[in-house]
């Protein structure tokens, strides 16, 4: 297991955000967190990798303990892109992908591999000079993925890190949605282990190993999109009215709004 | 380039003033053995005030670019967080209340006293700050920015206070001592200041790419490794050493923290390893230019550098507050 958690209780100013979660993430395994607005993904999230402590249960990332890593060491395993990651300052593309190199204290040749690397994979070479803030929200994002990408870069090896995502998706046209999980779902098969936090449902099913269904701060389901992706689950947790039918291709259960339901 | 414009400026003050000096007698005078009417003048007088411009200068500009940093906002400045007029408070307390008790009793002479008192205004106003601003594990920037406009506010009220209660004499004194000037300078002042400012610039230039990171945010830097808390207490303190003995020395001089790193992201960008030894080039730069403004432009009147800074600086704020309007960052 590259990280786990273990009965996670974690409070924010007296409130219960997150109540007895457990997770598990093994090496090259892509967990996407599903569920409503508030229920607890973000703070997940951030007890994941440390930026928010537990009152009881902890986080071992590669066995030890997440608050316990050398804070370096920790961001070469574990990368991680926040929402709203705001820049107020005119940088270009390339200077804040070069920001994820930060924790590498050794600079140089292999650092600008690397950026060329992860700027192809995110499609970004020939906007490298631009000024970050002249992009658009959904170009920023990619930007910014590609940054949390170079901190865990390795080249011509397996990939061994932990990369985290919040809400990746927001932003991106769904073209540029669709790339970026087919991305993900190659770097897994790298050896990455990947966890992403997702608005939409069915781009989840389809491509995660592992599926983990949060309602106001529980972890009510959690295993394969089977069998999180049910009706019952998702009724319960959404409380709309959904069918569930098959991807014509690859068999993953796919949610449509029960039509019937609807007031006409 | 800027190192050139900069000795090119400084020889340039030397030679400049109510006695004129030509460049060869400074080189005589600096290099050479030569003692006499203009090594007196050049040595006694123009080195240490230039020398202290510089210092000043340098300090200014590099701390500006780390508040601005710090606070993740080019319209940030160390005036902000209420260290200079915390500092000009302290000033304004001895020279109108103290002078005399302190004198008598430890019998050091006022100008000792001025500006260790301004130094212990800056340190107060920023431990202040750093205090109100500490909330559970993390800074509030926003809680230290709005702690640092009240003591802004209080620390003006008090000067205020202060002046309606003062005689006409040390009242003089006082407001040329708030608009900032280099003519105190001598040097002694050169001494300090250079045993302060010197290593806390240096210090502050190691932190240059965890500034970078800072870029990102507070989580985005702490998941990048940089240890964000332990960063912002050295730069705050550090910004707050070299502000506070800068106003102690030179009065409040507004805007060069402002200005400088602004002016220099459009030039060399915003990653800290080039603006933060460019800002510290480019302060250095106008402070020397200002103050040899501020004594040639109104001879024999002597103008107070705040007043040449402000109103240089007032309209680039306002620009740059309408750029970045345009750029949607306000």
């Amino acid at each position: 297991m590259r990280l786990t958690a273990d009965k996670l209780i974690v409070e924010i100013d007296g409130r219960t955000v997150l109540d007895r979660v457990d997770f598990g993430l093994k090496s090259g395994e892509l967990v996407m967190l599903i569920g409503p607005n508030g229920s607890g993904k973000t703070s997940l999230i951030r007890t994941l990798c440390g930026e928010l402590l537990p009152r009881t249960g902890s986080v071992l990332l590669e066995g030890k303990a997440v608050d316990q890593w050398k804070a370096y060491d920790r961001a070469k395993k574990l990368a991680v892109l926040f929402q709203q990651a705001s820049v107020n300052f005119s940088i270009t593309v390339e200077q804040l992908i070069q920001l994820g190199r930060h924790p590498y204290s050794q600079h140089g040749k292999l650092d600008s591999v690397i950026i060329n690397d992860v700027m192809d994979c995110m499609g970004l070479r020939e906007m490298a000079q631009r000024s970050f803030l002249s992009l658009s929200g959904g170009e920023q994002q990619r930007v910014q993925v590609a940054r949390v990408l170079a901190q865990v870069w390795q080249i011509e090896s397996e990939l061994d890190g932990v990369l985290i995502l919040d809400e990746p998706l927001a932003a991106l046209d769904i073209v540029y949605q669709y790339q970026l999980l087919q991305l993900l779902q190659k770097l897994r098969s790298r050896g990455l282990s990947i966890v992403v936090s997702i608005h939409d449902l069915n781009l989840a099913s389809l491509f995660a190993d592992k599926m983990v269904l949060l309602d106001k701060g529980r972890a009510v389901a959690s295993g394969s999109p089977e069998s999180v992706f049910t009706a019952d689950n998702l009724q319960q947790t959404f409380q709309q009215a959904v069918e569930i039918i098959k991807h014509r291709h690859t068999g993953r259960p796919q949610m449509l709004f029960s039509a019937k339901h609807h007031p006409v | 380039m800027l190192v050139l414009a900069l000795l090119a400026v400084s020889f340039f003050s030397l030679s400049v003033g109510s006695v004129p000096i030509d460049l060869c007698e400074i080189t005589d005078t600096l290099f050479g053995e030569k003692r006499g009417m203009a090594s007196i003048v050049v040595v006694d007088i123009r080195l240490p005030r230039m020398l202290l411009a510089i210092l000043t200068g340098a300090g200014l500009g590099v701390s500006g670019a780390v508040i601005q940093g710090l606070f993740r906002n080019p319209l940030a400045e160390p005036g902000l967080i209420g260290v200079s007029a915390g500092a000009a408070l302290g000033a304004a307390c001895v020279l109108v209340l103290g002078a005399e008790i302190i004198r008598q009793i430890a019998a050091v002479p006022l100008n000792v006293i001025l500006p260790i008192a301004a130094f212990i205004g800056g340190l107060v106003a920023t431990l202040l700050v750093m205090a109100f601003s500490w909330s559970r594990t993390a800074f509030s920037v926003t809680t230290m920015l709005l702690v640092g406009l009240a003591l802004n506010t209080m620390a003006t009220g008090g000067i205020g206070l202060l002046t309606a209660l003062t005689d006409q004499d040390s009242l003089r004194n006082l407001t040329f001592w708030l608009l900032g000037s280099m003519a105190a300078a001598d040097n002694d002042k050169v001494l300090i200041s250079a045993i302060i400012i010197i290593p806390s610039l240096c210090w502050l230039l190691r932190d240059s790419a965890n500034l970078d990171c800072l870029l990102l945010g507070e989580s985005g830097a702490r998941a990048l490794g940089v240890p964000v808390t332990r960063l912002k207490f050295r730069l705050v303190l550090l910004s707050a050493l070299i502000v506070g003995t800068s106003v102690a020395f030179a009065g409040i001089i507004g805007f060069i923290g402002l200005i400088v790193p602004n002016l220099l992201r459009f030039i060399v960008g915003p990653m800290h390893r080039w603006l933060m030894p460019a800002s510290a080039i480019f302060g250095a730069l106008i402070l020397v230019a200002a103050d040899l403004l501020a004594r040639t432009v109104w001879f024999p009147q002597e103008l107070p550098i705040g007043v040449l800074t402000s109103l240089i600086g007032g309209p680039i704020f306002i620009f740059l507050i309408l750029w970045q309007r345009k750029k949607g960052l306000i």
